[in-house]
C-alpha cells in the first residue's frame, strides 16, 4: 500500500483537484450547497493525501523522490517527469493546505456563480501543484502559464470594483514575464543539446547537472542572457521591486480566497523558480548579477514597508507588506549560503501562512462591514475578542516575534546575509571606498523588520484598540466555528514552526546543501570538481579545454 | 527525351480531379430550374462536403497510407507538378479547412438569403487552386493556380450581392489583389530573364548562384524582392496588408474564415516552396527582408487589433500578426546554418499553419453562429454574457482565444513554441524577443472577448441555434485544439515527415 502510494502520490495529489473540477462540471449549478461542500471535501482530501509525503520523504537521502517518468512528446524530448525534493515538498504542502483553507473561507463570501468559482479554484490548485512537482521544463511551463487562466477568472469575475483592470494587468504582466522565460528555456534547451551532443531533453535535473558547472566561455556569456530571461519571469511573479506594480491591484481586487492563494502560493512560484532553476543552473550569472539582485531585494524590503505604512486600505497594506516580506525571501536566497537559503525558503512558507491569514482576516471583516478603510474601524477587540486574539497572533507572526514562525525565518535570513562574501559587495570609490556588503544588506533587512513591526502594530492599534466609536461596528458578530476553523490551523502551524522548526530544516538540509555547494563549486579554484559526473559527458565537455572560466 | 504528356501523370492529380469534377457538377446542378433553393442548396452543400472527403480519401486510395508516411517525391508534367509529403500535408490542411468551412456555411447563408450551389462550387474551385499550389514546382504552375484560387475568392468575398460592405470588400480585394498579382508576375519575369528557367528546382540547384555571379545579379535580386512582395500581399504582411481588414469584415463570415486560413496557408506553401527550393542560396538576404516584414506585421497587427470593435476586423488584424509569427519559421529556414535548423523552421511553419487553420476557423465559426436574423453579431460587444446564454459556445470561444494567444495546454502554444524555438535556434534571439512581447500584447484583445463573455452581463436572453454542421465543425476544432495541445506528438510527427521531402536542403 505504501509503495503504491509512493509511486502515485504526486499524480494523485496534483490531479485530484482537476478530477474534482471535471466532476463538478456535471453538477447542476443551482445546487450551490452541494457544489460548495464537494469542493471543500475534495480540497481537504487533497491536503490529507499530501500529508504522508512529509513523513515519507527521506530527508537523509535527499534528492528528488516520489518520481514518475514517462515519455510524452518524444519528437522534441518532452517527458512527463515529476518528483519532489525537500523544497518542493514544503511548497506542495503549503499549497494543498492553503487550497483547502481558501475554499473553506469562501462559503459565505461567494454567493454568485458558485459552480464556476469552485471549478476555477480547483483548476488553479492543480496548476500550482503542477508547477512545484514538475521536473521537465515543458511540463513546468505548461502548468506555470495555464495556471494564470483560472486566476484571471477568479479576479475578473469575483473581484472588487476595479476587477477587470486588475485581472488583465495581472495576466499581462505575468504572461510577459513567462514568455520571456520561455525564450530562456529554449536557449538552454538548444544549448544543452549542442554541448552534450545528446538528443533533445527538457529534463531539469539534466540541465542542472550539465549546464550548472559548465564553464565554457560561450556558455558563461550566454548564461547572463538566459539568467535575465528567467529573472524577468520570476521577478515579476515574486514580485521584486520594480516589477511589483501588478501586485497591489491584483491583491486588493481579488476575492479573499484569491488573495490568500495569490500571496500564499503564487508569489512563491517566483522565489521557487530562482531557487530551483536560476541558482543551480546558472550559478555564474547569478553571481555576476548578485550585487544588483541583493540591492533590488533590499529596496523591496524597505520600499514595501514604507509604502505599507501609509496605506489607508487594510488590504492594500497587507499587499504591500507582501512586497516587503518577499524581499526578505529573496535576500535570503541571494545570500547564496546555507543559512540564507534555508531561511529564504522557510520564510516563503511563513509568509504563505501569515499573509494568507492576514488576507483571511481582512476578508472576514470585509464580509461583515463591506469596507476595508482602516479609518472606519477602531476598538474591534471589545466586540470581537476571538477575532482580535487570532489577529494578534498572526500580527506577531508577521513581524517576527520569537516563538512564532516569522522569527525563525527572518533570523536565519539575517545570519545568511551577514555571511555574504565580501567579493559580492559593491565598493563605492567616490564615497572614499565605502563597502556595501553583507553587513549593509543585513542592516537594511533588520530595518525592514523594524518598519514591519511599526506598520503592523499601528494597523492593529488603529483597528482593534481604542474606542468603539463607529456605531456600525457595534453590531459586528464575532467569528463562528467555520471561520475559526479557517484561521486556527494556520495559527497552529505558526507556533509549530516557531517552536520546533527542526523537521522543516531537516527536510531542507540536503537539497539546500546541494544548491549551496553548486554555487561554491563554480568559484575560482574549485573548477575541477565542477565537471559532470558521468564519463560520456565529461568527454564531450572536456574538449572545451579544462576550465576556461578562470 | 521525355514526351510532352505522360498519361500516367494524370494519376497524380486524382484528388484535384475529383474536386474539379464535383465542382462542375455542383455548378451544373445549382442552375436546374425546377428545384427550390431551400431543399436543393443543403443537398449541394452535402455534396461539396462529401467531395472534399472523397478527395481526401483518394490520397489514401491512390497512393496508400504509406504515401502519407514516407518522404517520397514524385514529379509529373515535366517538373511542373510535384507530389511529395510536403504538398500532401498542405493538401490535407486545405481539404480540412474547406470541409470545416462548408460545414459552418449553410445556416449562415440561409440567414443571409444567399444560399445557392455556386457558393460551394467556388469554394471547391478555390481548393483546387490551393492544392495545385501546394504541388507547384514551376513558376507557371504557381501563377496559374494562385490565380485560380484568387479569382474564386474575389467572387466569394462579394457573394452577398445586396450587402454594400460585401461589395466594397470584393472590389478592394480584387483591385489590390490584381495589383499584387502584377507585381508577382513581374518578379517572375525578372527571375526567368536572369535564370532562363521557371523550374524552381533548377533555380535552386544551380541557376540562382549563376545569376548572382552574372552582371544581371541586381535584376535577379529585384525579381526575388518583387516575388516576395507579391506573396506578402497574399499572406497580408505589413505593409501589404491594407486589403485584409476590409475584405475580412465585408466578406461573408465563412468566407473570411476560409480566406484567413486556407488562402493564407496556400500563400505560405508557395512562399516555402519558392524560398526553400528556388532561392535558398540567397537565404541570408531574404531572411532579413522577411524579418522586417515579420516585425512590422506582428507589431502593427497586434496594436491595431486592440483598437477594433468589430470582431471580424479584430481577427483580421490578429491574422496579420499571425502571418508575422509564421514568417519567423521561414526566417529560420533562410538563416539556418545547419540542415537541422532549416528543418526546424519549416516544421514550425507547417505545424503553425495546421493549428491556426483549426483554431481560426473555430473562432470564426463562433462569430458565424452569433449571426441571427436582425443581429449582425460581429461586434466584440455581441459576445457579452455569452457564458450565461450559451456556456458551451463561450467555452469554445475561450479555448480558441487562449489558443490564438498561445496559452499552454492548447494547440496554439505548441505552434508558437516551435516558431520561437526556430528563431532562437537560428541565433536570431532579438526577433524572438519581439515576438514574445507581441504575443503578450495580443493577449489583451483576445482577453477582451473573454471579458465580454464571462465578466459582463448578457444584453438579452436570445439563445443561439447552431446547426448540426456548425456543431460538428466547432466540436472538431475544440477537440483538435485541446487534444493536440496536450498530446502534440502526432501532428509534430506528421509535420516532421512532411518536410523530409523537400530534398534540396541537403546541398
Amino acid at each position: 500500500m505504501s509503495q503504491w502510494y509512493a509511486d502515485h502520490a504526486l499524480n494523485l495529489v496534483t490531479y485530484l483537484p482537476l478530477a474534482g473540477a471535471l466532476a463538478l462540471l456535471l453538477v447542476d449549478k443551482t445546487k450551490k450547497n452541494l457544489i460548495m461542500h464537494a469542493a471543500t471535501w475534495i480540497a481537504l482530501a487533497d491536503f490529507l493525501l499530501s500529508v504522508p509525503l512529509f513523513f515519507m520523504y527521506d530527508a537523509d537521502l535527499g534528492g528528488f523522490q516520489f518520481q514518475n517518468k514517462a515519455s510524452w512528446i518524444p519528437s522534441i524530448g518532452v517527458q512527463y517527469y515529476v518528483g519532489i525534493d525537500g523544497i518542493s515538498l514544503l511548497l506542495l504542502l503549503l499549497t494543498t493546505f492553503l487550497g483547502f483553507i481558501s475554499i473553506l473561507s469562501s462559503w459565505t463570501a461567494i454567493t454568485e456563480r458558485v459552480k464556476e468559482y469552485y471549478i476555477f479554484m480547483l483548476l488553479l490548485q492543480t496548476g500550482m501543484l503542477g508547477v512545484f512537482v514538475s521536473l521537465d521544463f515543458f511540463l513546468f511551463y505548461i502548468f506555470w502559464e495555464a495556471m494564470l487562466v483560472p486566476m484571471y477568472f477568479l479576479i475578473g469575475i469575483w473581484g472588487g470594483p476595479r476587477k477587470l483592470y486588475a485581472a488583465i494587468k495581472f495576466f499581462l504582466y505575468t504572461l510577459l514575464g513567462s514568455v520571456l522565460m520561455l525564450l530562456g528555456i529554449l536557449a538552454a534547451y538548444f544549448y544543452y543539446a549542442r554541448v552534450t551532443g545528446s538528443p533533445y531533453t527538457f529534463d531539469i535535473t539534466e540541465f542542472i547537472r550539465v549546464l550548472g558547472p559548465l564553464t565554457r566561455p560561450e556558455w558563461l556569456e550566454m548564461q547572463k542572457w538566459v539568467f535575465l530571461a528567467f529573472f524577468i519571469g520570476f521577478a515579476i511573479k515574486v514580485p521584486m521591486f520594480p516589477f511589483h506594480t501588478w501586485l497591489p491591484d491584483a491583491h486588493v481586487e481579488a476575492p479573499t480566497a484569491g488573495s490568500v492563494i495569490l500571496a500564499g502560493v503564487l508569489l512563491k512560484m517566483g522565489t521557487y523558480g530562482f531557487v530551483r532553476f536560476s541558482l543551480p543552473m546558472l550559478p555564474n550569472a547569478t553571481k555576476y548579477y548578485l550585487p544588483w539582485l541583493l540591492a533590488l531585494s533590499v529596496i523591496g524590503i524597505v520600499y514595501g514597508a514604507l509604502v505599507a505604512m501609509v496605506q489607508k486600505d487594510w488590504k492594500k497594506l497587507v499587499a504591500y507588506s507582501s512586497v516587503s516580506h518577499l524581499g526578505f525571501c529573496m535576500l535570503g536566497v541571494f545570500a547564496l549560503n546555507q543559512p540564507g537559503l534555508n531561511g529564504g525558503i522557510l520564510q516563503m512558507i511563513n509568509h504563505g501562512l501569515s499573509t494568507g491569514a492576514l488576507f483571511l482576516i481582512v476578508g472576514l471583516i470585509y464580509e461583515r462591514r463591506h469596507t476595508r478603510m482602516i479609518a472606519e474601524y477602531g476598538g474591534l477587540s471589545k466586540q470581537m475578542p476571538v477575532y482580535a486574539t487570532l489577529f494578534m497572533i498572526i500580527t506577531m507572526s508577521s513581524i517576527g516575534l520569537p516563538t512564532l514562525n516569522g522569527f525563525i525565518g527572518e533570523f536565519t535570513i539575517l545570519v545568511g546575509a551577514f555571511r555574504i562574501p565580501r567579493e559580492y559587495g559593491i565598493t563605492l570609490s567616490w564615497l572614499g571606498g565605502v563597502h556595501i556588503g553583507g553587513m549593509f544588506w543585513a542592516v537594511c533587512g533588520a530595518l525592514g523588520i523594524v518598519l514591519g513591526a511599526a506598520y503592523m502594530l499601528w494597523l492593529y492599534q488603529r483597528t482593534m484598540f481604542g474606542k468603539l466609536d463607529n456605531p456600525e461596528n457595534a453590531k459586528l458578530s464575532d467569528l463562528d466555528l467555520r471561520e475559526i476553523m479557517t484561521l486556527a490551523p494556520i495559527v497552529i502551524c505558526c507556533f509549530w514552526i516557531g517552536l520546533y522548526p527542526k523537521p522543516f530544516f531537516r527536510i531542507l538540509e540536503k537539497p539546500v546543501a546541494e544548491i549551496a555547494q553548486r554555487l561554491q563549486a563554480g568559484e575560482p579554484g574549485s573548477q575541477s570538481a565542477a565537471l559532470p559526473a558521468t564519463p560520456e559527458d565529461s568527454t564531450t565537455i572536456a574538449e572545451s579545454g579544462g576550465a576556461p572560466g578562470r | 527525351m521525355t514526351s510532352l504528356f505522360n498519361p500516367n501523370d494524370v494519376r497524380l492529380i486524382t484528388p484535384e480531379l475529383v474536386l474539379t469534377i464535383s465542382a462542375f457538377l455542383i455548378l451544373g446542378l445549382s442552375v436546374l430550374p425546377d428545384l427550390g433553393r431551400k431543399t436543393w442548396a443543403p443537398v449541394l452543400a452535402g455534396l461539396a462536403c462529401v467531395s472534399t472527403l472523397a478527395s481526401l480519401l483518394s490520397f489514401v486510395w491512390m497512393f496508400g497510407l504509406e504515401a502519407l508516411r514516407t518522404p517520397d517525391m514524385t514529379i509529373g508534367f515535366n517538373g511542373m507538378f510535384i507530389l511529395d509529403a510536403f504538398s500532401i500535408f498542405f493538401k490535407v490542411v486545405f481539404l480540412l479547412a474547406a470541409m470545416l468551412t462548408i460545414l459552418v456555411s449553410a445556416r449562415y447563408l440561409e440567414v443571409e438569403r444567399a444560399h445557392t450551389g455556386e457558393y460551394y462550387a467556388l469554394i471547391l474551385f478555390a481548393v483546387v487552386g490551393m492544392m495545385f499550389l501546394a504541388s507547384a514546382g514551376d513558376f507557371i504552375t504557381i501563377f496559374v493556380s494562385l490565380e485560380t484560387m484568387a479569382l474564386s475568392f474575389y467572387i466569394l468575398v462579394g457573394f452577398l450581392k445586396t450587402n454594400r460592405k460585401s461589395n466594397e470588400a470584393a472590389l478592394k480585394y480584387f483591385l489590390l489583389g490584381s495589383f499584387s498579382t502584377g507585381i508577382f508576375l513581374y518578379g517572375i519575369s525578372l527571375v526567368y530573364g536572369t535564370t532562363q528557367t521557371t523550374v524552381l528546382g533548377l533555380i535552386g540547384i544551380s541557376r540562382a548562384k549563376m545569376a548572382l555571379q552574372s552582371p544581371a545579379a541586381p535584376i535577379f535580386v529585384l525579381g526575388v524582392i518583387l516575388v516576395t512582395v507579391g506573396l506578402a500581399f497574399k499572406i497580408a504582411a505589413v505593409p501589404f496588408h491594407m486589403w485584409a481588414p476590409d475584405a475580412y469584415e465585408g466578406a461573408p463570415t465563412p468566407v473570411t474564415a476560409f480566406l484567413s486560413t486556407g488562402s493564407k496557408a496556400a500563400a505560405f506553401v508557395v512562399l516555402a516552396r519558392i524560398f526553400s527550393m528556388g532561392f535558398l542560396p540567397l537565404g541570408q538576404r531574404w531572411a532579413t527582408l522577411l524579418a522586417i516584414l515579420a516585425v512590422a506585421s506582428m507589431t502593427l497587427g497586434n496594436v491595431a487589433a486592440i483598437l477594433q470593435e468589430n470582431i471580424k476586423r479584430m481577427l483580421a488584424y490578429s491574422s496579420i500578426a499571425h502571418a508575422g509569427y509564421v514568417l519567423m519559421g521561414m526566417i529560420a529556414v533562410g538563416l539556418g546554418d545547419t540542415v537541422e535548423t532549416r528543418e526546424y523552421g519549416l516544421k514550425a511553419v507547417l505545424l503553425y499553419l495546421l493549428v491556426y487553420t483549426f483554431v481560426n476557423i473555430g473562432a470564426f465559426a463562433l462569430v458565424i453562429i452569433l449571426r441571427r436574423e436582425q443581429v449582425a453579431g460581429d461586434r466584440v460587444a455581441d459576445f457579452a454574457g455569452l457564458s450565461r446564454r450559451a456556456p458551451w459556445a463561450a467555452f469554445a470561444m475561450l479555448v480558441f482565444m487562449l489558443s490564438l494567444a498561445g496559452i499552454p495546454a492548447t494547440a496554439g502554444f505548441i505552434g508558437k513554441w516551435f516558431l520561437f524555438g526556430a528563431v532562437v535556434k537560428a541565433h536570431y534571439a532579438w526577433l524572438a524577443v519581439v515576438a514574445v512581447i507581441n504575443s503578450a500584447i495580443s493577449l489583451y484583445y483576445y482577453a477582451r472577448v473573454v471579458v465580454n463573455m464571462y465578466m459582463k452581463a448578457p444584453e438579452g436572453a436570445a439563445r443561439l441555434a447552431p446547426s448540426w454542421g456548425q456543431r460538428v465543425a466547432i466540436g472538431a476544432c475544440i477537440a483538435f485544439t485541446l487534444v493536440f495541445g496536450l498530446y502534440p506528438q502526432p501532428i509534430i510527427a506528421f509535420a516532421e515527415r512532411s518536410i523530409l521531402a523537400l530534398a534540396p536542403w541537403a546541398s
